[in-house]
């Protein structure tokens, strides 16, 4: 299976499908990753966990494809983790993403500015406390 | 450009800025050379959809990673902590947090009050005025009243509101008993200052602000700056401070983006590019009559090097404390532990300061947590800690060693073939004793608080932000390089304003000091007329 066919693959298993999103993989987010700088730096490092998967790692059960991924983290940790980084780098600016999570949260998705937050006024009562202390800076001799 | 200026500034950053302000206020003829160009506040990350992956990349604050034309390598393998730094009109201004407490009466008497290091040869009270006029430039949004610092007159703005985050936090401190305060910091809470807007908490300060109430120089000081007649030339990198057969600097020699070679002559000249830049081009200038490079009679120019050495808590709580929203540094602070307590083992002290919370794409690396694993029960994970999240940073005060120190390094050269800053440094045993008290003491608010899960990060690499120490100021030509007013020892019209000049550290954010210290020295210049006759 080529290189095009299996990273999908992989990405699924990394970060699944959730809710009704499929994976980073089915998202078609595989293309994205080479563009990281990250990969730009070290091009190989797909390929050393791509060219580390089992003949019919395809056909396999997800639970059994998430730990052959393990044990190749295990075996090539620095690869491993360039391709973790580069995934979530691509995952986490994926608009659809963004909007499952701002359904399932207060955060907005897209650029902070030019809308920013509401949040709440600083209510100084909370100051009550400790605006009563004596101060505790040292005086020096100048 | 061959005709010579009153006063040549080297460096566009937080001092090279106020110096220039305060300079051409006077009249001065001023002009700035910054290797680095005017960045486009309308074009920020904030602004753009991949805002949280530019921090990984453009917008890094580390050099040899954002690897961009006006960035020059630093050799740091020598160094546990990452140098932190940005190259552009505004400096590193243009990516900080924008903390801006003062240094306390104490950090000027350490040798005094607790045997180690230098007294510095001033004190708070000679600063304080200059401290208050720099958070009138800057606009800093604050609270009257801490009792950890000395009475302060009202500064502009009302604070910025801390968040859901703090406030719960901040009760764990009041049942501990321990100082907290709102941060001082230099963020517009409302409009202030020519064509700055008010924080509408968006979260990323270091990413850039479109709205202009984040304080970067380019957008306090500059702007006036120019209007009073200064010049700023970008693209300008600076490789050596040239001086005359007396001995007296006549100007620096810069290379322009398209590799022309150009030579300013100036009457004075001032010297702010950080406590790295500034060492590097004094060890670069080198001369019959400065051998071991400029103003370094003493050997002292890039020694002593003083960071902020940090350690890290964070703290994940079962509700939403919205923890994305709001100035990412600007927060509260508590200062219990920042004087001498002998029975933690270690003198000096510390600060604790709240930051807040990530996006989704920080959240999942784990800037501030470990990385949410990948595979099944990842999205959960990161459901269960955006925006729950809240973070005490550790900062220790770092005391001045002499072995801890920037040299130039013999092979690592810049794009127009310079060669290249290394670091060396490694943290104290004194550092190490405060982290981990300071660690102890965060967990226990975390745990009071009722943080579900507290993880500590015993010291962050990537915390290389203040430079200090590498051209000290002191009274003794034989043990300083700059005298109490940032004026060279063997030079008598070059000064430096950066952060290079810091006898000591202090445990918390030097930014306001450093200005602070730079206007001082630009009204010592005016005053005195210091070295404004020597090439006429």
């Amino acid at each position: 299976m080529s290189r095009l066919e299996l990273l999908p693959q992989v990405l699924d298993r990394l970060l699944p499908a959730v809710d009704e999103l499929g994976g980073a993989g089915e998202l078609g987010l595989a293309a994205r990753l080479n563009d990281d700088p990250l990969l730009i730096a070290a091009p190989g490092s797909i390929d050393t966990v791509l060219d580390a998967l089992p003949d019919g790692y395809s056909t396999q059960e997800p639970a059994a494809q998430s730990e052959v991924l393990r044990q190749i983290e295990r075996q090539e940790p620095d690869a491993f983790a360039i391709l973790i980084s580069a995934a979530y780098n691509a995952y986490y600016v994926d608009p659809r993403v963004l909007a499952r999570i701002e359904r399932r949260t207060a955060y907005k998705a897209g650029a902070p500015q030019p809308g920013g937050y509401g949040i709440e006024p600083f209510d100084e009562s909370i100051l009550a406390q400790i605006a009563e202390r004596d101060p505790l800076w040292r005086e020096v001799e100048s | 450009m061959t005709e010579p200026v009153d006063v040549l500034v080297i460096g566009a950053g937080a001092s090279g800025a106020a110096a220039a302000w305060r300079l051409s206020e006077a009249g001065l003829d001023v002009l700035c050379l910054e290797q680095g160009d005017w960045v486009d506040h309308d074009q920020a990350a904030t602004t753009q959809p991949d805002w949280e992956v530019r921090r990984d990349r453009d917008w890094n604050p580390y050099p040899n990673h954002r690897k961009l034309a006006a960035d020059y390598p630093i050799n740091d393998s020598d160094t546990p902590i990452l140098p932190l730094m940005y190259n552009g009109v505004g400096g590193s201004t243009l990516h900080w947090g924008c903390c801006f407490p003062r240094f306390h009466p104490s950090d000027f008497r350490v040798k005094t009050l607790d045997g180690v290091a230098d007294d510095w040869p001033l004190g708070y009270s000679e600063l304080e005025p200059y401290y208050d006029l720099n958070d009138r430039m800057m606009g800093v949004s604050c609270v009257i009243g801490d009792p950890a610092n000395p009475p302060r007159t009202p500064r502009p703005l009302p604070p910025i509101s801390p968040g859901r985050g703090a406030t719960r936090m901040a009760a764990a401190f009041d049942r501990l008993g321990w100082h907290w305060w709102p941060m001082d910091v230099a963020v517009n809470s409302q409009p202030y200052g020519e064509g700055r807007g008010a924080c509408n908490y968006c979260g990323p300060c270091d990413l850039g602000c479109p709205q202009r109430a984040r304080a970067s120089t380019d957008v306090t000081y500059w702007p006036r700056a120019i209007a009073n007649g200064a010049r700023l030339e970008t693209g300008a990198r600076v490789h050596e401070v040239t001086t005359d057969e007396r001995g007296r600097a006549s100007g620096a020699s810069w290379i322009d983006t398209e590799g022309n070679a150009w030579h300013q002559p100036a009457r004075v000249v001032i010297l702010a590019a950080n406590g790295v830049g500034t060492a590097r081009l004094l060890l670069l200038s080198v001369s019959k009559a400065f051998p071991d490079g400029l103003a370094n009679s003493s050997g002292l120019v890039g020694r002593n090097l003083m960071h902020h050495v940090t350690g890290m808590v964070t703290g994940v709580f079962d509700e939403d404390l919205e923890a994305y929203k709001g100035p990412f540094a600007a927060s509260i602070f508590s200062q219990e532990f920042y004087e001498t307590d002998a029975s933690r083992g270690a003198v000096r002290g510390l600060q604790l300061m709240q930051i807040r919370g990530d996006g989704p794409l920080g959240t999942a690396i784990g800037r501030y947590l470990p990385q949410i694993p990948w595979g099944e029960g990842h999205h959960e994970r990161l459901l269960a800690r955006l925006g729950r999240t809240a973070t005490l940073t550790v900062t220790t005060e770092d005391l001045p060693h002499e072995s801890n120190h920037v040299s130039l390094d013999a092979e690592l050269v810049d794009s127009s073939g310079i060669a290249c800053p290394a670091l060396h440094y490694e943290i104290d045993d004194n550092t190490w004793t405060l982290l981990d008290f300071g660690s102890e003491r965060a967990q226990e608010v975390f745990n009071e608080a009722g943080a579900t899960e507290v993880v500590p990060q015993r010291v962050v690499p990537g915390t290389g932000f203040h430079l200090l120490g590498t051209a000290k100021m002191g009274s003794d030509p034989a043990s300083s390089v700059v005298d109490p007013f940032g004026q060279a020892h063997d030079v008598p019209n070059l000064f430096v304003v950066d952060g290079s000049t810091f006898v000591t550290a202090a445990a918390l954010n030097p930014t306001s000091t450093i200005q602070a210290l730079a206007l001082r020295t630009a009204d010592h210049i005016i005053a005195t007329r210091r070295g404004l006759e020597a090439a006429s």
